[in-house]
């Protein structure tokens, strides 16, 4: 009988095992197959075939890791010892990397954070806030009553909720306690039922039971109750309202957009809203009124609904509410998913939100371009130093060693020192926590070390680095014959130059770019905090008006603070000049054509324009004198004048506010931010819903005016509380975001810039070091210690020059065509920066450079050239 | 001069008994029947290959066979060096063994 041994396992035998010794394994293997066949029948003989190959593979694996493991142990050892010989290049090496891994550590932690929002709800999938398209804006804000209109119309929605996050800070007291809180969010029943946050006392169900009912948060617990336990305790909000709490819930994470302490039925808004707009809530509701769009709107959908299918009945649902406000009949509602809102939410009512996500995809950027800075220092300097080892290699190599022995030699060097650098910047960023988060707003901490995801990524940053710091040692220097590295022949030193100086380049090229957008952004902050606003805004005292008390006697309170002498004027109105929001679509006819633009109303009263400087372009200001002025005057801006595109708009009539005649052009001023445009804007005498009093005071002792103005201000409201601000201090806070991200940018600049020097430093010490025969012997031919500082120096100016010169056009487009183009007014993008930040890296490389100068200048050459 | 190991010293001895036929299915059958224990063939590759690097043993190709797949075999014979080798450790061996009784385990 002829068989032969199994094809498929004779096969993986001679893959596997090459018979490199000349064993003629595969014909013993076969002859003592056919043996077996003829003794014990096929079966065996197949079995045991296939058992020679299954105990070789297994030997094969273990003997791999035993000896991988052996010479990992060598690899290692090398690696420290390479780190202990030669520990100022390690430090450097170390310091360099630590500083570009702390600074993609918070880069990635960022990110994360950011990714993470709102993930975290059971069936987050299903949940999706409803965004409202409107023919010139669009944004979550969607007609007040929406939610309960969609609950009663659509069965495919297993949960609806409203919600509203009041805008005002608002005085919330517990007994004596109180404080001013701004997180009062007010929500329908449901809510809980969605965001199924945790509660930890109170049913998810019926803790809405009642209008009157109130959750809050257990740091808001901890706040005014202590240990004290709050359920079935009542709570006074703007001292008239009471709220029985009803339920605790935990903190709400600090990665959801949805962000409040206090939580209460959106029936009891009405009441609240009246008080603080000033209307009677017995003859209108607010959250009733289809014509008011400001809640948002968020649902839960059936696990078998289908988005798209919902959206498509919209359109036909919202024609049953033309009756309420023909202008839904404009609007378009489509869903947004709940995961997707921090990211992609693009929305422009409510002052510019930009798409978040091009900020991930920038941070991506800068986190690679700083790890490869620290790469490239890294690249460097064990360049430059492996010239001092080319012996070892070609010893290595005629031992023996073959080359992919020493790239994993190599790169198990550049994994040592990216180890030992992350674990010192994961203590730097323990340290540099609180910072970071005070200048990025964040409130993150050390507990992401337990978070599996982030520990991975911290992990993928490590081999990342060691991988792309490796890589340039480990491919180039493992190329070399031993015999030409032994004899010399092979000149490292000026054939690698160019590459060394390249990297060097492409360091300080970024970091000139970072530094000059540091400089624009910063630049641009202070063009926004310095610019003249077209009115003033020093020594003016701001009141909020909360008591009807006050706000109904408004005159009174008015002349009695004008008898204190350190007052020159007082003006009472509804909004700030300084941050005045809240426009509405308005329909004007003006010459035979319909116009519909935003317009943003301001109610104040007669002096409020006299107050805040607000200068006339025509016509007049509001006056006394004018009896009509009461009823239907109004002023209007700049702006709003050039589209109603009036010849002389003085006297002409609006009908839109009943009769409204135009009585004054007032020049355009920032009433908003600096980085919005002027947008229009028009003045009415309504004196009713006053909430802010300005007081203008001519003194230094602002204590001894405040106390007056208290005197006043508790004489008609004893209940209330007198509360009061700066006027420029509550300008300051306008720029807080811009001033975050301006600060977040110097320190990438700062981090950029140490590893830029760190690298130059390196480099210097390395090349002073290959040419000190040079040196010598140019000193000993005379050259003087400035010629000698300049031969050393030169070529670095160059580079630093070369740099400059690729950085400013991309620096150029970045921030002229990128970021400055966001803000409606912008500083100069002058030269200036450009040379000042040329001539400073000048200086600074200068610096630099020239401790290891001086040091070869001063060298005595006599000591340099007896080593021969 | 290293001693043999036991398992050379087997194996110099398998290729001195076999001559001409001594090669590696041949030397492993016959180890595994002189020591009742199962040898793999990775276990006569080893000291062979030693063998010869130390002198002991040489080796050559012989023909295709049929039975093989038609590959050759590798046939070793021992070198002078291989038989002072064992030589040697049969010295050491006697002189160890000498005066010994036939029995030891009974009659210790």
């Amino acid at each position: 009988m002829t068989t032969s041994p199994p094809k498929i396992a004779e096969k993986l035998l001679r893959k596997l095992f090459p018979d490199t010794r000349g064993h003629t394994m595969l014909g013993d293997f076969e002859e003592e197959f056919h043996y077996l066949t003829n003794e014990k029948g096929v079966l065996p003989a197949i079995f045991w075939y296939w058992l020679q190959l299954f105990t070789s593979i297994i030997s094969m694996i273990f003997g791999t890791i035993y000896w991988g493991f052996i010479m990992l142990k060598n690899y290692l050892l090398i690696a420290f010892r390479v780190l202990r010989k030669h520990t100022a290049y390690s430090l450097i090496n170390i310091f360099g990397l630590t500083l570009g891994l702390t600074c993609s550590i918070f880069i990635f932690l960022f990110i994360a954070e950011e990714l993470s929002y709102d993930t975290f709800f059971t069936d987050s999938d299903r949940i999706y806030r409803i965004v409202r398209q409107m023919p010139d804006v669009h944004g979550p804000s969607t007609r007040n009553p929406l939610g309960p209109a969609m609950q009663a119309g659509f069965p495919e929605l297993s949960k609806v909720t409203r919600y509203w996050q009041h805008q005002t800070p608002t005085l919330v007291a517990y007994n004596d306690l109180w404080f001013k809180e701004e997180g009062i969010a007010f929500a329908g029943p449901q809510f809980l039922e969605i965001f199924d946050y945790r509660l930890i006392s109170g049913n998810r169900e019926t803790v809405f039971s009642e209008n009157n009912n109130l959750v809050i948060t257990a740091s808001a617990a901890l706040k005014y109750f202590g240990d004290e336990d709050p359920v079935g305790k009542t709570m006074m909000v703007e001292t008239k309202f009471p709220y029985l709490v009803s339920g605790v819930m935990e903190d709400v994470p600090g990665n959801s957009h949805l962000q409040f302490d206090f939580l209460m039925p959106i029936e009891s808004y009405n009441r609240i809203a009246a008080h603080f707009y000033g209307y009677n809530p017995s003859e209108y509701s607010l959250a009733d009124d289809w014509m008011a769009g400001m809640f948002g709107t968020y649902i839960k959908l059936i696990p078998q609904a289908q988005p798209e299918e919902l959206e498509a009945k919209f359109p036909d649902f919202l024609k049953q509410f033309a009756s309420y406000n023909p202008e839904v009949l404009d609007e378009t509602l489509y869903l947004q998913p709940i995961k997707e809102i921090r990211l992609y939410s693009d929305y422009t009512s409510g002052g510019t939100v930009k798409n978040l996500i091009y900020l991930i995809y920038g941070l991506i950027v800068v986190g690679i371009i700083i790890i490869s800075l620290a790469s490239f220092n890294y690249m460097n300097m064990a360049t430059a130093q492996y010239i001092t080892r080319t012996k070892e290699v070609g010893m290595r190599k005629v031992i023996g060693a073959r080359r992919i022995q020493l790239i994993v030699q190599f790169f198990c060097e550049s994994a040592v020192f990216s180890v030992i650098a992350m674990v010192i910047s994961l203590l730097l960023v323990g340290v540099l926590m609180p910072y970071f988060n005070q200048s990025v707003g964040k409130s993150l901490d050390m507990s992401f070390l337990t978070d599996p995801i982030i520990i991975a990524g911290i992990i993928g940053i490590t081999l990342l680095t060691a991988v792309t710091s490796g890589s340039y040692p480990a491919l180039f220097l493992s190329r070399f014959r031993p015999a030409a590295i032994i004899s010399g022949k092979i000149s490292l030193i000026t054939k690698r130059g160019l590459f060394r100086n390249s990297l060097v380049l492409v360091q300080f090229t970024a970091t000139i770019i970072f530094f000059i957008c540091a400089v624009v952004i910063n630049d641009q902050i202070n063009f926004m905090k310095d610019k003249d606003l077209g009115i003033t805004k020093d020594n003016i005292l701001i009141l909020p008006v909360k008591e009807d008390a006050i706000r109904n006697n408004y005159e009174t309170v008015k002349n009695e603070l004008l008898q204190i002498p350190d007052v020159s004027m007082v003006s009472f109105s509804a909004k700030l000049p300084i941050n005045l929001y809240g426009s509405t679509t308005t329909e004007i006819e003006s010459n035979g054509e319909r116009k519909v633009f935003e317009l943003t109303f301001a109610n104040v009263d007669y002096d409020f324009l006299d107050l805040y400087e607000i200068e006339m372009a025509a016509g007049r200001k509001f006056s006394r004198d004018f009896t009509s002025d009461g009823t239907n005057s109004i002023i209007i801006n700049e702006t709003t004048a050039e589209i109603l595109g009036y010849e002389n708009p003085i006297g002409q009539t609006i009908e839109k506010f009943g009769g409204s005649t135009i009585v004054g052009v007032a020049k355009n001023f920032h009433f908003q931010p600096v980085y919005n445009e002027i947008r229009p804007l028009a003045f009415f005498l309504y004196r009713r819903n006053f909430r802010f009093a300005s007081v203008k005071f001519n003194t230094t002792d602002t204590g001894r005016m405040l106390s007056e103005v208290e005197k006043v201000w508790e004489k008609h409201a004893p209940d209330g509380l007198f509360e009061y601000y700066f006027l420029n201090d509550e300008f300051q806070r306008l720029y807080k975001t811009q001033e975050k991200v301006s600060s977040s940018i110097g320190y990438l600049s700062a981090f950029a810039l140490c590893i830029a020097l760190l690298g130059l430093f390196g480099l210097s010490s390395f090349t002073v070091n290959q040419k000190s025969k040079t040196i010598s012997i140019r000193k000993v031919f005379g050259a003087s210690f400035s010629e000698v500082f300049m031969y050393i120096t030169r070529d670095y100016f160059v580079l630093i020059v070369i740099a400059n010169i690729l950085a400013w056009p991309v620096a150029w487009y970045l921030m002229a065509k990128l970021v400055l183009i966001e803000f409606a007014y912008r500083t100069e993008l002058g030269i200036s920066v450009f040379l000042i930040t040329g001539v400073l890296s000048l200086i600074v490389a200068a610096i630099v450079v020239a401790y290891y100068s001086v040091k070869a200048a001063l060298t005595n050459p006599a000591d340099t050239l007896r080593q021969e | 001069m290293d001693l043999l190991t036991r398992t050379e010293e087997l194996i110099l001895l398998a290729v001195w008994h076999l001559k001409e036929k001594a090669y590696s299915v041949h030397i492993r059958r016959m180890l595994s029947d002189i020591t009742g224990q199962y040898w793999s063939f990775g276990a006569v590759y080893m000291p062979l290959t030693r063998l010869e690097k130390m002198g002991y043993l040489q080796s050559h190709l012989s023909d295709p066979t049929p039975e093989r797949g038609g590959r050759s075999k590798r046939i070793y014979s021992a070198t002078k060096n291989g038989l002072h080798a064992l030589m040697q450790i049969r010295k050491i061996n006697s002189a160890i063994w000498k005066g010994t009784p036939d029995d030891l385990v009974t009659n210790s």
